[in-house]
């Protein structure tokens, strides 16, 4: 047996308690595949010793008293009886809110010298040849009278660092599985409204149109 | 209904979410919907494998949505309310447990899955792939991955108990 297959198995014989005697053979011989089994023995241990969270609070009246309380407004409508926004408008904002996010999930292919912000490398990213979407003298130019301007100091145009992270997290999320209009459905009015605003808001920072560099 | 599955439903969903207030919230959201959708349940499967899938999935929509919080820069808030367990909890909750929390919950949302229905749920892997609606290929590639990680994250605490 090879040992990739031993492996494979290895996690369903010390689950059942129980180890085949071709595993069992192989283990003796093979170094490496018994050190591994023994690995998963001690990670499966150690799963067992974990403690059990308190069932206290589900176990009380109150637990149940609040449930009737959830499954009585249930009956009532979706939010103090007031009816849930149709399709449509779900729909049409989460069109508008993919456009936006999806816009600035590029952002870091299109700007590196902005997503990896630090005033070095801006410099590194002038040295290269720019990219010719954005009319490469006008790019230099700016970039030039940036960081001329703002030698060594921070960038106020660009991202700060807080922002850079919600952009890979952004650009994380959108790589994910999860459905955008599926997960707006989720959301409350006011969670998509603040969602709205910090769009919004990262939009607001990033270089405009006005000042010589395209909007990505 | 409630008072059969409430503990199973919210050892479940704690498991997944690993949070308390968080695990109470959403097991009452499971029956709350099971009320609400009674008439579509179908005989096909049993009860509590009905039961089962609204868990999951309503847990696996809270994943995604505190991931989004923290893209929205909400992160803050939700490691505050993540903090607000009850003095005795922070007192029982040892090294260990909060280990073992913060490794299940680095896992991929469907990994995190697969690895609670089988390892604590004891379910077979065409079961969880019924449940998941995936195939048992693809559930037993998610269980070896998660696996995998779970033990690598654990390796340092495993390591120092022997």
């Amino acid at each position: 047996m090879k040992c990739e297959e031993v492996r494979k198995r290895m996690l369903e014989a010390i689950e059942k308690g129980k180890i085949e005697p071709e595993i069992s053979l192989h283990l003796q011989k093979c170094e490496g595949c018994s050190g591994a089994f023994e690995e998963y023995r001690g990670f499966f241990k150690l799963l067992e010793t974990e403690p059990e969270p308190s069932l206290e609070e589900v176990r009380s009246p109150q637990y149940l008293i609040s449930l009737r309380e959830r499954i009585e407004a249930s009956k009532r409508g979706w939010f103090f009886g007031y009816p849930k926004p149709g399709f449509v408008v779900t729909l049409a904002a989460a069109v508008v809110l993919a456009l936006i996010v999806l816009n600035i999930s590029n952002f870091s292919d299109r700007f590196p010298y902005v997503a990896t912000y630090t005033p070095a490398s801006v410099l590194e990213y002038v040295e290269r040849p720019a990219p010719t979407y954005l009319g490469a003298e006008e790019e230099l130019a700016y970039l030039l009278s940036e960081v001329e301007v703002q030698e060594d100091e921070e960038l106020p145009k660009l991202l700060s660092t807080s922002e850079t992270n919600s952009l890979l997290q952004a650009e994380e999320f959108l790589s994910s599985e999860a459905s955008l209009p599926a997960l707006l459905e989720d959301l409350t009015e006011e969670e998509i409204e603040m969602l709205s605003q910090t769009i919004e808001n990262l939009m607001s920072v990033f270089p405009s149109k006005e000042n010589g560099v395209k909007r990505c | 209904m409630v008072e059969r599955y409430r503990e199973r439903i919210y050892l479940l969903i704690w498991r997944m979410v690993r949070n308390r207030e968080d695990a109470l919230d959403l097991s009452q959201e499971v029956f709350v919907k099971a009320y609400k959708n009674l008439k579509s349940f179908r005989h096909e499967s049993n009860f509590y494998t009905w039961l089962y899938r609204i868990a999951v999935n309503l847990s696996l929509n809270f994943a995604r949505r505190e991931k989004f919080k923290s893209f929205l820069s909400l992160s803050e808030l939700s490691e505050k309310s993540r903090s607000d367990s009850s003095p005795s909890e922070d007192i029982e909750r040892h090294e260990l447990s909060g280990l073992i929390d913060r490794a299940v919950m680095k896992l991929p949302e469907k990994q995190r899955a697969v690895f609670i229905l089988r390892h604590y749920e004891e379910m077979s892997v065409r079961e969880v792939a019924e449940l998941l609606g995936k195939s048992e290929g693809t559930i037993k590639a998610n269980y070896y991955q998660a696996i995998k990680k779970l033990q690598e994250s654990l390796k340092p605490y495993v390591e120092s108990r022997e």
